[in-house]
Order: structure tokens, then sequence, then C-alpha cells
């Protein structure tokens, strides 16, 4: 795939320029620079992967090709907390089909999006995982999975042919606002 | 991930109780450990599991050279290595290129491939001394050896109707993954390897049917095996506690239900 493919994939979720985001399992950064090029000038993006080096030469390529873009690397697993809030967007793009036990992970990525966020999640079109795609989830499958994580509205923005698992989606989901939140702070 | 974390993993798949590791082989990706060092570590640190890569790209190995680094590893590790190849992808073509190799087109690799194993052969023949003269590969009197400790296994990564024919003519086992076929797809595909098997005089039961999969059940693994012809599975091994789980439940429960089933 190239960086167009990259771009088509994630330019439906991303309805404003600017703002704060950050590309969870970003790797290298392929997605990254996807998502600086549909967020533009002014916008703040945390990568955060456990390959340091990989995220040492992202930040090169980020100020040579976008240096309106703001880029801060976090070196770390994104299935631990890694002190993220009040985000406008979270991409995880073939991240969480590393992680078997999604729910908590989805629980720590709800709390990290203000309200109205958006998390996008790109992932192949498949449920059957071999060894090095352990736990990959169908649109299908995510639909019922970020429902049951809290998140509403999903929907699918794209899906691309690919050799491997033979197509690639990506999909909008808005964190539901958290119970009881407002009535807490009422009933003191 | 620290830099022993994969022996570590193979040392724990070995106390489990699993009988195979497999390593994947692209050397073009930055982060990824060279298969064969990677392979030889892990025979060495362990006691009884088989080691294989999963599987090696011949544009990258060349065949002789190949067939005497497996050779070596099965010895010293007293017959615990079996040879996964591949032809290498050509929608890769550009990233073999990159590393030094040929990156043929998609017909030519599988020809490379087939001349590939024939060279192997001979590097394990025992033979004084060989020669082949391929479009692709030659030997011109080399002294081959050493023998391999055991009867080696060359395994074959196939797909598409060429590779499969190759699997039945040529190969001691089939090792596709999940991700280029879906379950669906064994059957066929496995009868078309018993009929090319049994086309060439061989037979088609001493083709080892090893798949890649990710995290299954026990009923799917079942199916596999009953319904669709599948021997053996390669899972995930990068979580120790999943690695617990499938060693102590799924792995008995499915040799049970295949068994109680035969």
């Amino acid at each position: 795939m190239n960086q167009s493919d990259l771009v088509a994939l994630l330019q439906d979720g991303v309805t404003e320029r600017g703002g704060r985001w950050a590309d969870l399992g970003a790797g290298e950064g392929a997605f990254t620079l996807a998502l600086a090029e549909l967020l533009g000038p002014g916008a703040h993006i945390t990568a955060v992967d456990k390959d340091g080096p990989a995220l040492q030469s992202l930040g090169g390529e980020m100020g040579r090709r976008y240096p309106g873009v703001t880029l801060e690397v976090k070196t770390g697993d994104f299935t631990r907390e890694i002190g993220l809030s009040g985000l406008d967007g979270v991409v995880m793009a073939n991240s969480l089909h590393f992680v078997r036990d999604k729910a908590p992970v989805l629980d720590s990525v709800r709390a990290m999006l203000r309200p109205g966020g958006s998390l996008i999640v790109v992932e192949y079109g498949t449920d059957q995982g071999n060894p090095w795609v352990p736990h990959p989830f169908s649109y299908a499958s995510w639909e019922k999975l970020a429902a049951r994580a809290g998140f509403a509205g999903t929907r699918l923005l794209r899906t691309i042919p690919s050799r491997y698992f033979g197509s690639m989606y990506s999909a909008l989901s808005i964190p539901s606002p958290r119970e009881g939140r407002g009535s807490g702070r009422g009933a003191r | 991930m620290q830099p022993a974390r994969p022996l570590e993993l193979a040392v724990l798949a070995d106390e489990l109780g699993f009988d195979l590791i497999g390593i994947q082989d692209h050397p073009y990706q930055r982060r990824f450990y060279d298969t064969w060092t990677l392979l030889t570590a892990i025979a060495m640190r362990t006691q009884r599991i088989t080691v294989f890569p999963d599987v090696a790209n011949i544009q990258l190995r060349p065949p002789a050279i190949l067939a005497k680094s497996a050779a070596t590893l099965d010895l010293l590790s007293g017959g615990r290595v079996q040879l996964g190849l591949g032809a290498g992808s050509a929608s890769i073509a550009d990233a073999i290129k990159g590393i030094g190799g040929p990156g043929h087109t998609a017909g030519a690799s599988v020809s490379a491939l087939e001349e590939a194993i024939q060279v192997i052969r001979l590097m394990w023949s025992g033979e004084r001394s060989v020669s082949f003269d391929g479009k692709f590969y030659q030997l011109a009197g080399v002294h081959p050896g050493p023998m391999p400790a055991h009867a080696m296994g060359i395994w074959l990564a196939a797909y598409k109707p060429r590779m499969i024919s190759l699997v039945g003519r040529a190969a001691d086992g089939w090792v596709p993954s999940f991700g280029y076929l879906q379950p669906s797809d064994l059957g066929e595909l496995n009868k078309r390897i018993d009929d090319e098997a049994r086309n060439a005089g061989r037979d088609p039961l001493a083709i080892r049917r090893v798949l890649n999969v990710g995290e299954q059940t026990a009923e799917l693994l079942v199916e596999l095996t009953l319904e669709h012809g599948m021997d053996t599975y390669i899972v995930s091994g990068e979580d120790p506690e999943a690695m617990r789980q499938f060693a102590a439940g799924v792995a008995p429960a499915v040799r049970e239900a295949v068994a109680k089933a035969r």
C-alpha cells in the first residue's frame, strides 16, 4: 500500500483539521504520516509503540514532510497506562489484532477520548488469524466488540482489497457517554 | 522486545510440550532477527522441540548452502529440524531485490524453487560428488555433506496450482497460512496434493499437512483435522499465558476428540 491508500482508509473518519490525536501501535508510522496529511498544520499527534528506534526515525520523516504537525513519540505498550486524555481522535491501525483480551484496552482508549472523539480502527477483514496476526476481527465482529466496549455509532468507512487476508477495512466508533458521571456529582 | 525474549518463549514452548517452533523469514524487515541464527539459538537452548523456518525464502538463501545449514543444525540438535521453503512471492519482489535477491516473477519463482529442492536433496544425498545444471542453480562436482541426522522433511508454503502440484510431486509437507486461504479451501487443495502425489507414485499420507493458524478453539482444530485433512497446527507464541492454556487445554482436547473420532 502507498500513502494514498492509507489516507483513503482514514479520511472519512477525520472530519476536522487540527486537533490532538494518537496513533496507538504506530510501528514505523505509515498511518501516522497519513493522519498528519489529513489533520494538517496545527495538529498534535502522539505516536505510541514499543519500538523506540522506529519512532525516532518517524520523527525525522514527520519534520520533513509535515513540519506544521507536532509529533510526540511515546515508547511504550498501549495495553498499559500511557497517560493520554482529552484526545480528539485515536487511530489503531493493524495494532489491535495483536491484543487477545481487547476489552480492557478499549476501555482505556475510551477514557483517552474527549466526549464525541473518534476511534478509527484499521484491520483485516477476517476472524481467522495466523501466528503473525493472532487475533484479527472482521467488521461484523468489530461492531459487536465496539458496542460491548462502550462505543456507539460504529460505521464502516472503507474496504480495500488485500492480498493478505483478502481485504482491509477502516471503521469509525464514537465513545458513548459514561454512565453516572454527571449524576454522581449532582448527588453530593 | 527484549533481545532474548524469543529464546525465553522457545524454552517455555519446549517445557510446555509443544512439538514445533516455526520462525518466519523476512530478512528485509528491519526488526526481524536472521531466521537461521535464531533457529540455531533456539535449538541449542531447548531439549526436545523441533524447529523449522516457516518458511525460508529460497530467493535469499542459496539452496546448497541452505541444505548445509539445515543438515548442520539437524546434527547439532539431534534430528530436531525440518526445512520449510517458500518461492518468494512476486508481491514482495521489490523487497527481495532491495536486499540483493533476484525478485523473480511468480512463474520463475516456482521454477527456481523446484530446482532448489533438487539441489537440496543432492546435497543431502550422501553421494561422493554431485552436479546439477539448472536454469537458476548449478552444482559442479561438489562433495555434498554432511548428511542430516534424520530424514529431514521439505515443507512448502503453497497456494496456487503449480506450487500445489510441486508439493504433491516433490515435498514432504505442506505449510500454508490462514490469511492466504480460508478453511473452506483446505479440502480441495489437500485433494489436489493427494492426486499429484499418486500421479508421481508417492504416498499422499507421507505428506505432512501443517497449518499456520491464530488462536483457535479446540472445536475448529478438530474440524480442520477431521474434515479438512490437516494434521499439525502452528499457533502464536507471543503470549505465555495463551501458550499455557493451549498446551493444557486445547491441544489435549483436540488430540482426544480426533482419537475418538478415528
